[in-house]
């Protein structure tokens, strides 16, 4: 009960923020209504007339409790730059996004977590220096840079992989590709720390101590306590991701929330950013919420 | 059964284990004894394969016709010939498994063929516990499961490393009795050798990496090492003496020659320093006899002023619901120690803490000096609690291990903002807690000092700002057992030479009878019984009481 409310104030303050930050960037959508000379002719009363007519000329309360009316009631307004609804548009991102983040993170917890206990296991031999030594530097890798590498040898190149959109699996390669690659240290890392943790603690110690053997230990008495805090970070992060990555999407081109996203950041478009956001705000909480609910199923001593 | 022949441990070259023999036969119990460092976990460790790989093991272990110290594949072995019971071995169950899994996971490693419900019926827990997980489960509990592990191969020898350490008293006496009716051969490594002497066959003292002693059980002790633990170890009664050996035993490495025990040993005389005391008729000693160790003195009732008075205690941990404390009352006065004794849980050191003004009481009023500390906040309540000094259980943490000895010492007068010369205030602290009076020392960082050291210089800190009130907690239970009546002995000539009120928080009922003035037990949150420590050791009035006095 109590951890519902906690949750419930979690989303309030974030829909609060979700509205206030677009309002507080630099610009406005009046932009969206002609270029700059066109937009100096007009005068005042023409500008208020258009603020009026699109609702951000109105006062910052009445919108905001528009907004949280609309939340509720799933209205989530009309876009400012296309008139489509806000509701539309991210409706037909989102699978999208949902795509590639899903294939995506699948393949990287599953290589991420193996590589990480592999590496704690073979620290002390070459493999284990050289898995380390490649996780941090694919983990300092930026997405856009790799990107951009990746659709110049395989789309321009050896012109063997579509570098933009979506549709097919081929479409699928590069973006999943980059995420995983660019992703992967950092679970690497992680699963490789708390094994290593885990290893050399009582427990396991005690139980080589009473004659289990290395592979049994490993499999039975390391592995579960190790993947303990990965479980909560594998969640959380699936939870940022699906707001769609910002970067990948737009350098690919790729239709999903976060180029969706990127869009209406650029042109101030209101509504779908509070749209965009929001989505964002409900998947993280409902990744932490699940992380919380799942964990004692897990860990006998989380629970009641 | 195990037959060692002069087996040596070295790390990197340096001797832990040093040339030790000794035997344990069918169904015998032998008792390893020794303080911290002296080799007798290297030694257990040994027999099992688990020592790290730096270390070197020579000479031999044999178990029937199987020598140890040459295996190097133990499967089939570790468990089922030889098992161990790991030290913290409370802390050592998996936590995700459930006791049941856990014996069944032994039993079908190792061949077992008792029915897990049975294993656990032979360490004295019900059934039911089977499908509990550790952290359910109490510290002795779980010490029943571990050994029930161990049991589980049916191994014909059982090492139990440290078996009874963080246990509360009674409990100890419970795990001990049940390792001594189990029946089978038995290494029993352990620090505490008055608890293990009436359990063991046979007891072996290890000192400095060598076996000082090792004899029957009944035969008189001989050794002044032995003597020495045995006198270090605090009675009950208070006609028996609380003593200590001053010094402390040799780092890894910087034994020098002759008996390892000479430079700490009242009857030295020089072949000591220079022979190396072969172990004849079980015991290695030039000159065996009785040594005369420094101890407590007695004290004298006094009748100083109230330093501090708390009321009506109460203290509630809101967040876990725990009722710590239900209406404690406590005067301590000037010039004299008491004694809060209670087992882990008992609210002893909720208790401190709300003496040291760290957390605040449910209900209640606490005054310091006469003044009252109960609602003090900010710099009000930093002003009273200068007047409280601390010390805390660990000396090994409680020491910024990059700070000299003179830093940490001056602290409480750097923070106090005191004026003049520092210096020699806090040689004159050091000297109170009874170390060495010189600026050399100053320079030292706590890395440099034994456990004993370091637990004065924690004194020292404290007595810098000039308290009227310390509070010790726990403050000689990570110390080792030889030089705990020292530390003691510091607090009894600071409360009668300065008047220091001191509050001696501790598990130990023995240390508290010995060191105290006054007495104070508590159980769950409650005082059962107080008095004068003459009193309350010769005519326990509480059952509680009678029982910790065992």
């Amino acid at each position: 009960m109590r951890r519902i409310l906690e949750y419930g104030a979690v989303v309030v303050i974030a829909l609060l923020l979700n509205f206030l930050l677009p309002r507080a960037l630099p610009g406005g959508p009046m932009k969206l209504f002609g270029s700059p000379e066109a937009l100096s002719r007009l005068t005042e009363a023409e500008r208020a007339q258009i603020a009026q007519q699109y609702g951000f000329g109105r006062p910052l309360p009445e919108q905001f409790a528009d907004y949280l009316t609309g939340v509720f009631t799933l209205d989530l307004g009309t876009s400012l730059s296309d008139g489509r609804p806000v509701a539309e548009a991210i409706g037909e991102a989102l699978p999208w996004t949902l795509l590639l983040v899903g294939t995506s993170i699948v393949i990287t917890c599953v290589l991420g977590v193996a590589l990480g206990v592999l590496g704690a296991l073979r620290r002390r031999r070459g493999g284990g220096a050289g898995l380390l030594g490649t996780a941090i530097v694919l983990d300092s890798l930026p997405a856009f840079w790799l990107g951009m590498l990746l659709i110049v040898v395989f789309g321009v190149q050896l012109n063997v992989l579509p570098t933009y959109g979506a549709g097919t699996l081929a479409h699928l390669v590069l973006p999943v590709t980059t995420l995983v690659v660019t992703g992967l240290g950092y679970f690497f890392l992680y699963t490789r720390s708390s094994m290593l943790t885990v290893l050399t603690s009582e427990p396991v110690q005690h139980a080589h101590a009473r004659g289990v053997p290395y592979g049994r230990l490993v499999r039975r008495h390391a592995l579960r306590p190790a993947l303990l805090p990965v479980h909560t970070i594998v969640l959380m992060e699936i939870g940022f991701l699906a707001g769609g990555s910002i970067v990948i999407e737009t350098v690919f081109a790729y239709p999903g929330l976060g180029r969706l996203t990127f869009g209406a950041i650029s042109a101030r478009d209101y509504p779908l950013m509070q749209g965009a956001f929001l989505v964002l705000t409900l998947m993280v909480v409902a990744m932490n919420a699940i992380a919380d609910a799942t964990y004692p199923l897990l860990d006998p001593r989380a629970r009641q | 059964m195990l037959s060692i022949t002069g087996m040596s441990v070295c790390y990197d070259g340096l001797p832990a284990v040093d040339r030790v023999s000794l035997d344990v036969g069918d169904g015998e119990i032998v008792a390893l004894v020794g303080e911290s460092g002296c080799g007798k976990t290297s030694l257990a460790r040994a027999l099992l394969g688990l020592l790290p790989g730096s270390a070197e093991v020579t000479g031999s272990a044999m178990l029937g016709d199987d020598d140890l110290a040459r295996r190097t594949d133990w499967a089939g072995v570790r468990g089922r010939k030889i098992a161990i019971v790991p030290q913290g071995a409370m802390t050592g169950l998996s936590p995700v498994h459930k006791v049941g899994a856990q014996i069944e996971e032994m039993l079908t490693l190792h061949g077992g063929r008792a029915r897990p419900g049975e294993l656990l019926d032979r360490v004295g827990l019900g059934a039911e516990h089977l499908t509990c997980h550790p952290h359910e489960l109490s510290g002795g509990q779980r010490q029943r499961v571990a050994i029930a592990l161990a049991l589980a191969g049916e191994p014909s020898l059982l090492v139990a490393d440290e078996p009874t350490t963080g246990l509360d008293a009674i409990v100890q006496r419970q795990v001990l009795a049940l390792l001594a009716s189990l029946g089978i051969g038995m290494l029993i490594v352990s620090h505490d050798l008055a608890a293990l002497a009436p359990h063991a066959d046979r007891v072996a003292v290890m000192y400095a990496g060598r076996l000082a002693e090792d004899r029957p059980k009944g035969a008189p002790p001989r050794h002044p090492y032995t003597l020495g633990l045995l006198t270090a170890t605090p009675a009950t009664d208070r006609s028996i003496p609380w003593g200590s050996v001053p010094g402390s035993a040799p780092p890894l490495g910087q034994a020098r020659p002759g008996c390892r025990f000479a430079p700490r040993c009242p009857l030295a005389l020089d072949p000591c320093h220079d022979v190396d005391p072969p172990l004849v008729d079980g015991l290695a000693c030039h000159h065996p006899g009785a040594p005369v160790y420094p101890v407590v003195p007695r004290s004298t009732p006094s009748a100083g002023t109230a330093a501090a008075t708390l009321t009506g205690i109460r203290h509630t941990y809101r967040r876990r619901g725990v009722q710590a404390l239900k209406g404690v009352d406590l005067e301590v006065r000037s010039g004299e120690i008491v004694g809060l004794v209670g087992e882990s849980g008992s609210g002893k050191s909720t208790l401190a803490r709300i003496a040291l003004g760290l957390i605040k009481p449910t209900a209640g009023r606490v005054v310091v000096d006469g003044e009252e500390l109960t609602g003090r906040t900010g710099k009000a309540l930093r002003l009273l609690q200068r007047r409280i000094g601390f010390v805390h259980q660990d000396p090994y943490d409680s020491l910024h291990p990059g700070m000299r000895v003179g830093a940490l010492v001056a602290e409480p007068l750097v923070v106090a903002g005191t004026p003049g010369d520092r210096e020699e205030k806090v040689l004159a602290a050091l000297e109170a807690a009874g170390l060495p009076c010189e600026r050399e020392f100053l320079r030292r960082f706590p890395g440099q000092l034994s456990g004993g050291q370091r637990q004065r210089v924690s004194i020292a800190r404290a007595l810098a700002g000039e308290p009227v009130l310390l509070i010790a907690d726990e403050a000689t239970s990570m110390l080792d057992v030889s030089t705990r009546a020292g530390i003691a002995t510091t607090l009894r000539s600071l409360a009668s030479g300065r008047g220091l009120a001191v509050v001696f928080v501790t598990h130990d009922l023995g240390e508290a009878v010995q060191a105290c003035d006054r007495i104070v037990v508590l159980r769950s949150g409650e005082i059962v019984e107080h008095g004068p420590a003459a009193d309350l050791a010769a005519a326990p009035a509480h059952p509680y009481t009678q029982e910790l006095l065992k």
